[in-house]
């Protein structure tokens, strides 16, 4: 049966792609441009194409910052693997009631204020906070620990706002699992511990590479975290980036950031698209 | 058991007499199961015994949710039984995991590793078992022959038809040799002339390589075409245990009668007998029952006259040709030759 | 398939709980008397006064609101109108458009935050609401138009083939039968893209203007500039307003089945 259709669904196309080219499209290509520009004396910048911005990146203060985001983004993703991937797992393997229920408790976080969550591991972590109480109380420590402004403690940070994403993400996989696959690893002759790494573990690996994906580029960018539990102590891409903006007033040096950082989603992306095959999602949200 | 009548043919009784003289491989003694779910108990497998003899095709025939495929999976080791044990080669194995197990399943839905190519999939169980790469190439070749499937080695299952997939799941099992192989209604998703082909391959298969095969399946005559012996399966018990011949000509029960073949139940005062729908003759001297034609249907190659017996119970008479000279509403005399009418002890639906 | 060992159970609770020490912090905190979280000096609702009579949270709170909603209803619109007529056609610049519309949440959101302050001050944009909603859009629309996507292609087309059949004009079998069936997608979809334009901080910072403050926003500031419990107040608050809705939702499910 065919029904006409042409012209009234392109008319529906329309404010996507409208919406799309004007508001994403034309936005990067014009952060690109300016990336290109030079400083202008109190805001914005003038049509002088340059390099500089580029060069200036390579100096030892930013890239040092460049080495340490992606020291802290790896550090956080591999941690967030080890720790969101078992529990996506088990949560998969709950009975139905209960998965339910574990999924409800995974969202009512989601709904809480990401930057309250974080104010409340200050509460914990600060000197003489709940946990040097707890710790001193139980005679374990004798003095405070000072977490709070350190590096551990970003860490931690981005693990916590992190990790939701990288369970619900393997969990949607494990749960898609076709179980007689396990079963037939095993009745030919695998134990349990190789059926998991034969079968298990690469049947879930877009899973576990969509929560990798989901983990690495915020870890990057998530300046706030890096505000909140590491004082002005741990200075990130992102950081830099708001700084440039707001206190620097360098906009054509922040779009340079940016796009470099831009550059290393991309390849990132890219990679995860060429290893989980070309047309797989982000599956983590959907 | 009481018989009113036998007719074992020449056939069987030679086949049986094989039998015999063949060495058990498989023993299952009192296998009982049941699962719970919420509030409720239900129990699957009611006390299952049984042996199996060395190189037999033996088919577990009955309707979904009769235990059969718990059964499978019993002796398999993907399930553990209540209570009861399975022997193996004289060995108990009731507690052994199932990776270490002699045994091999072919899976409903094929169970193929998406992720790894037929060569692989064939390959993978003689990888758990650390055999060298070059001895693995040749037997997978030699596998891929057998099943006709050269030259298919590099593809993906994604990329197979149904029958193909069929044969990498069966090849992949067939290449442990193992003691005992477990197919599990495996021509279930094969249209009907696939399956008859699968039906003679496999058949062609298990007499080659001389393995055990416990075949499930809900299509009798499936279980008639290929088995030694058919165990008849009806809510977590055998009902019947025979040759294709036993079963399909002196069935012991009413329900074996009329799930194999659809026998029709005849009821005379206490005794109910199964009546074959062919062996209903129409018209002839020794009909003796006034019926009714209420129906006519052609199914099968076949005929089906349903008629109505004065005192209300209903049998069906089959002819081959799809035309008969009796019309719906007519009236008729039927009956069938003594030997031809079996008693069974009826169940209880 | 094996249920779960003990162990993992364990796991699964240790883990759930860490989650949720941060938050069951915040409210026992927020009826803290004391200023400073180091000390407890005694149950006290004082933030909670504080907090109904501070306008600018208000303010905020409805900005947020409006917020919310504006760019799911529009995100709504766009993705699902455009869902729709991608699917039954093969055109390249569909998936080219599709591609670039998942941009916005696969960048960091700060590079999202600069871009836009970089075209908003070209196009000479008042920075606000409207900056806000626009922004806003952009990251909302990926998250509805994947679940209605997914969902369309697992719905098929033979329903809407059955209702035309049967005569239906075109609306009617829209109506009748594609919308009801890509409901549940629209709304899990436009609860997430609630969720996180309500969460929002990096990418609104860049945006909003001086007068124009969201909630998110405003717990950045004031968490930066100290420590305040009446934050902990307004999030105990939210916690309750969201369970409140999360339980409600599940009841009325139930008793629908």
């Amino acid at each position: 049966m065919k029904i006409k259709r042409k012209h009234s669904f392109s008319a529906l196309l329309l404010p996507m792609y409208l919406f799309t080219i004007l508001f994403v499209f034309l936005p990067i290509v014009y952060m690109i441009y300016i990336s290109f520009m030079t400083r202008a004396e109190v805001w914005g910048f003038d049509t002088h194409v340059t390099l500089q911005n580029y060069m200036r990146i390579l100096e030892p203060l930013y890239l040092d910052t460049f080495v340490r985001s992606l020291k802290l983004a790896f550090t956080t993703t591999v941690l967030v693997i080890l720790i969101g991937y078992p529990f996506g797992y088990f949560m998969a393997k709950l009975s139905a009631k209960w998965k339910a229920r574990m999924m409800m408790l995974m969202m009512i976080p989601f709904w809480t204020s990401s930057l309250v969550r974080l104010n409340g591991w200050v509460i914990v972590f600060q000197s003489n906070g709940v946990l040097d109480k707890i710790l001193m109380g139980l005679g374990i420590t004798t003095e405070p620990l000072k977490l709070l402004y350190s590096y551990p403690a970003v860490v931690f940070g981005m693990i916590y706002a992190l990790c939701p994403f990288m369970i619900l993400s393997v969990y949607s996989s494990v749960e898609k699992m076709d179980w007689s696959l396990l079963e037939a690893a095993v009745d030919l002759g695998a134990n349990r511990r190789k059926a998991f790494f034969d079968i298990t573990f690469k049947m879930t690996m877009p899973g576990l590479l969509s929560g990798v994906v989901l983990t690495f580029i915020p870890s990057m960018g998530l300046f706030f975290v890096a505000d909140i539990l590491g004082g002005s102590k741990v200075v990130l891409v992102g950081n830099i980036i708001q700084e440039q903006l707001t206190k620097g007033r360098n906009v054509p040096f922040a779009a340079a950031l940016s796009v470099i950082l831009m550059i290393m989603t991309s390849l990132i992306i890219a990679l995860y698209r060429k290893i989980a095959g070309a047309d797989a999602n982000i599956s983590g949200l959907g | 058991m009481e018989k009113a009548f036998t007719s074992v043919s020449a056939f069987s009784k030679c086949n049986e007499g094989r039998i015999k003289m063949a060495k058990t491989v498989l023993e299952l003694q009192q296998i009982t199961k049941s699962f719970t779910d919420k509030t409720k108990q239900t129990e699957v497998l009611k006390g299952i015994d049984f042996s199996i003899n060395e190189g037999e095709f033996i088919t577990l025939l009955g309707a979904s949710g009769c235990g059969k495929t718990t059964l499978l999976r019993i002796i398999a080791g993907l399930e553990s039984a209540d209570t009861g044990s399975v022997l193996l080669e004289g060995e108990d194995i009731t507690k052994k995991e199932p990776y270490l197990r002699d045994v091999n399943m072919v899976f409903q839905n094929y169970a193929l590793f998406p992720h790894m190519t037929v060569a692989e999939n064939i390959g993978y169980g003689l990888k758990t078992k650390k055999v060298p790469k070059k001895e693995i190439a040749t037997k997978v070749q030699e596998m891929l022959e057998l099943v006709q499937l050269e030259g298919y080695e590099k593809r993906m299952p994604d990329k197979l038809s149904g029958g193909q997939r069929q044969r990498v799941a069966i090849a992949r099992a067939m290449i442990n040799q193992p003691k005992v192989l477990l197919l599990d209604e495996p021509l279930g998703a094969l249209d009907l002339k696939l399956r008859r082909q699968m039906q003679l391959e496999l058949k062609r298969l298990q007499k080659k390589l001389n393995t055990t095969f416990i075949y499930i399946t809900h299509d009798q005559e499936e279980a008639i075409n290929m088995s030694d012996r058919i165990a008849v399966m009806h809510d977590g018990v055998f009902e019947q245990v025979g040759t294709p011949n036993e079963i399909y000509y002196q069935p012991e029960t009413s329900y074996v009668a009329s799930f194999v073949g659809n026998a029709n139940l005849y009821h005379k005062a206490d005794a109910v007998y199964a009546v074959r729908a062919e062996s209903v003759l129409i018209n002839e001297t020794e009909c003796t029952l006034d019926a009714v034609v209420i129906e006519k249907s052609f199914a099968g190659g076949q005929l089906r006259i349903l008629f109505a017996l004065s005192d209300g119970q209903k049998i069906t008479a089959s002819r081959f040709g799809i035309d008969y000279d009796l019309k719906v509403g007519e009236q008729a005399k039927i009956g069938w030759k003594e030997d031809s009418a079996v008693r069974v002890i009826a169940n209880e639906n | 398939m094996k249920k779960n060992s003990l162990l993992s159970t364990i796991y699964l609770w240790i883990v759930t709980i860490i989650l949720y020490i941060p938050i069951i912090l915040t409210v026992i905190y927020s009826f803290n008397d004391n200023k400073s979280p180091v000390y407890w000096t005694g149950f006290s609702m004082r933030w909670y006064e504080e907090l109904a009579h501070d306008r600018s949270m208000k303010e905020a709170l409805i900005n947020s609101l409006i917020l919310a909603f504006s760019s799911c209803g529009l995100s709504i619109l766009i993705a699902t109108s455009a869902a729709l007529a991608m699917r039954k056609r093969e055109s390249k610049w569909d998936k080219i458009i599709t591609y670039l519309s998942t941009l916005p949440i696969m960048i960091p959101e700060i590079i999202l935050g600069m871009v836009f302050l970089g075209v908003f001050s070209f196009m000479n944009l008042p920075f606000g609401m409207l900056t806000l909603i626009i922004a806003h859009t952009t990251f909302c629309i990926p998250y509805i138009f994947s679940m209605v996507k997914a969902r369309l292609q697992g719905i098929g087309t033979q329903l809407e083939e059955a209702a035309y059949d049967l005569g239906a004009r075109p609306f009617r079998v829209f109506w009748d039968v594609t919308l009801p069936s890509i409901l549940p997608a629209i709304l899990s979809g436009a609860i997430l893209a609630f969720a996180m334009s309500f969460d929002d901080v990096v990418i609104s910072i860049f945006v909003t203007g001086a007068s124009t403050n969201t909630l998110a926003i405003k717990i950045y500031t004031k968490l930066k500039t100290g420590v305040t419990p009446e934050i902990n107040a307004l999030a105990t608050v939210l916690l309750v307003v969201t369970i409140a809705v999360i339980l409600l939702s599940e009841i009325t499910k139930k008793k629908e089945e």
